[in-house]
């Protein structure tokens, strides 16, 4: 059987005994919950934190409990997929294969041991949190998203933002860069008004991570390759084995989207850190929950390392491996925080050529809509340190000439400085010229030094 | 950078913005819903894009 979100739990307890909170006090899903989240990281604790004492919608005691900041430690994201901090987004890349997935059946499903449907359904039973002060409402946020595409067969899938509006209406947002929307065009292009879509909510995080892929393919095949087994899939209650759902996951949503209906969604606050302005967006009508029986109920929070990692060592992978081919000489890629971890990269490369960090700069920003900034750096310059970074754009950048600057390119709309889609990316080369004594040597305390100094000893 | 658009709820007197794509409907009356009091209210479109809110507050 896949590994399953209790499964990781039990594993990090092992290995991370105080990485897990349990808060047992009585607590609202309004701003509560973020409010605590954000109280803990002003004590730079970054915690799982589990709610078991979390109201639903109604107000009254959730049947699941919440948890959240699952993904909010790089440590933990590396745990994941048994890797470490520096080395996680080159793993996943090795691993981001496709590994086919395997039908199970519904007695084998976790996910199939409660089933509401039709007028049973009731997202008004969830813990759906309300996050920042100007939201419009509750949203699911660690919703990943599954849409089938009509004309490949094939399912991407993608966390995005969804506010649940009624006991089982949503409103879905993605952005018009998004495989989704592509995909949703598709089925309006065949005037087909509603759009099968699958909710997983709560898995073991290599498999979120596994279907938060880049790649354009049957993403639950990747997700098979990032878990080392076969994605275990069970039919929909819905579309039966038309569309099938993740088998070990705590809790499944199936609605259908309409490609007509809309309403009003957001403001939201988003990863950039300010709010996304109120829009409309595609109503969806919830046919099914399913979920096992002791499911929990999983929370991303938005704008917070949470938000962050539980993209960007997937990005970083993608990155990597698309900027390998052109450049081979590329060492690894890092999408800092400074930059909300989607907007700035700092890419290491060995180069062979003084033409190379462009071409690494103009490969890494039409490889991801959202990815403004690259800093190239030398082998010497660690990656992880904003501050070693910005050093090497301080001694070893001349603006004149190391600039490569792209106007007009696609990005992403909740970039306040951006014109709706439409922005400017850029990139430094802050690498060393070519050659063995084209610059000057970086300075060192001799290291058989270093190695015999024990500073304890003269404290 | 595009340029926000704000908006005052006539309910609770709160301002908050909106999308432009919320503008790019082509309909002269624009439904919005306050994020603070929950209340739906419509607001013209030519209004919105003059800033009345903005200069009125």
């Amino acid at each position: 059987m896949n590994k399953d979100l209790t499964d990781f739990l039990n594993e990090l307890s092992e290995k991370k005994a105080n990485s897990i909170l349990r808060i047992t006090k009585e607590v609202s899903p309004e701003y509560e919950v973020p409010a605590i989240l954000q109280a803990l990281e002003n004590r730079k604790m970054t915690p799982v934190v589990i709610f078991e004492n979390i109201k639903n919608l109604k107000g009254e005691k959730s049947k699941l409990p919440l948890i959240i900041n699952l993904f909010g430690h790089r440590e933990r994201i590396a745990l994941a997929i048994n890797s470490t901090m520096d080395q996680v987004s080159l793993d996943y890349a090795k691993k981001e294969k496709p590994v086919t997935s395997k039908t199970v059946n519904k007695e084998e499903a976790q996910v199939k041991q409660v089933i509401q449907t039709g007028e049973n359904v009731d997202l008004y039973e969830l813990p759906v949190v309300t996050h920042h002060e100007m939201d419009l409402g509750p949203y699911l946020t660690a919703a990943s998203a599954w849409v089938k595409d009509p004309e490949t067969g094939w399912t991407n899938c993608a966390i995005i933002r969804i506010m649940a509006d009624g006991p089982d209406k949503l409103v879905v947002n993605f952005n018009a860069a998004r495989h989704t929307n592509y995909i949703v065009n598709k089925y309006k292009e065949r005037g087909i008004d509603k759009v099968p879509m699958v909710l997983m909510i709560g898995h073991h995080p290599a498999f979120y991570m596994g279907s938060q892929t880049k790649i354009l393919t049957n993403e639950p095949d990747i997700i098979g390759g990032i878990i080392g087994e076969p994605a275990e899939l069970v039919p929909s209650e819905t579309w039966g084995s038309d569309f099938m759902v993740p088998a070990q996951a705590e809790l499944v949503i199936e609605c259908e989207m309409s490609t007509k209906q809309v309403d009003i969604e957001a403001p939201f606050g988003e990863y950039t850190g300010y709010y996304g302005g109120q829009r409309i967006n595609p109503v969806a009508k919830v046919t099914a929950i399913t979920r096992k029986k002791d499911a929990y109920y999983l929370d991303i929070m938005p704008g917070h390392a949470d938000h962050f990692l539980i993209d960007s060592p997937m990005i970083e992978a993608y990155l990597y491996n698309r900027i390998k081919e052109v450049v081979p000489g590329t060492k690894n890629v890092y999408m800092p925080v400074s930059g909300s971890a989607r907007l700035h990269a700092y890419i290491q490369v060995k180069k062979s050529n003084d033409a190379e960090p462009k071409t690494v700069i103009a490969s890494a920003l039409s490889s991801d809509y959202r990815l403004k900034h690259v800093i190239v750096v030398d082998e010497d310059v660690n990656i992880y340190d904003d501050e070693e970074v910005l050093w090497a754009v301080a001694t070893r950048s001349q603006w004149d000439k190391d600039l490569l600057i792209i106007p007009g390119i696609m990005g992403t709309r909740l970039d306040p400085s951006a014109n709706g889609i439409t922005t400017t990316k850029g990139g430094i080369d802050a690498t060393m010229p070519c050659g063995e004594n084209a610059y000057p040597k970086r300075i060192s305390i001799p290291r058989e030094v270093m190695d015999r100094i024990d500073l304890d000893s003269y404290l | 950078m595009a340029k926000i658009y704000y908006v005052k709820c006539p309910e609770c007197d709160k301002k908050y913005y909106i999308d432009n794509i919320l503008l790019e409907q082509g309909k002269e009356d624009i439904k919005m819903k306050c994020p603070y009091c929950k209340k739906a209210f419509i607001k013209k479109r030519e209004d919105v894009m003059n800033n009345q809110d903005q200069i009125n507050s």
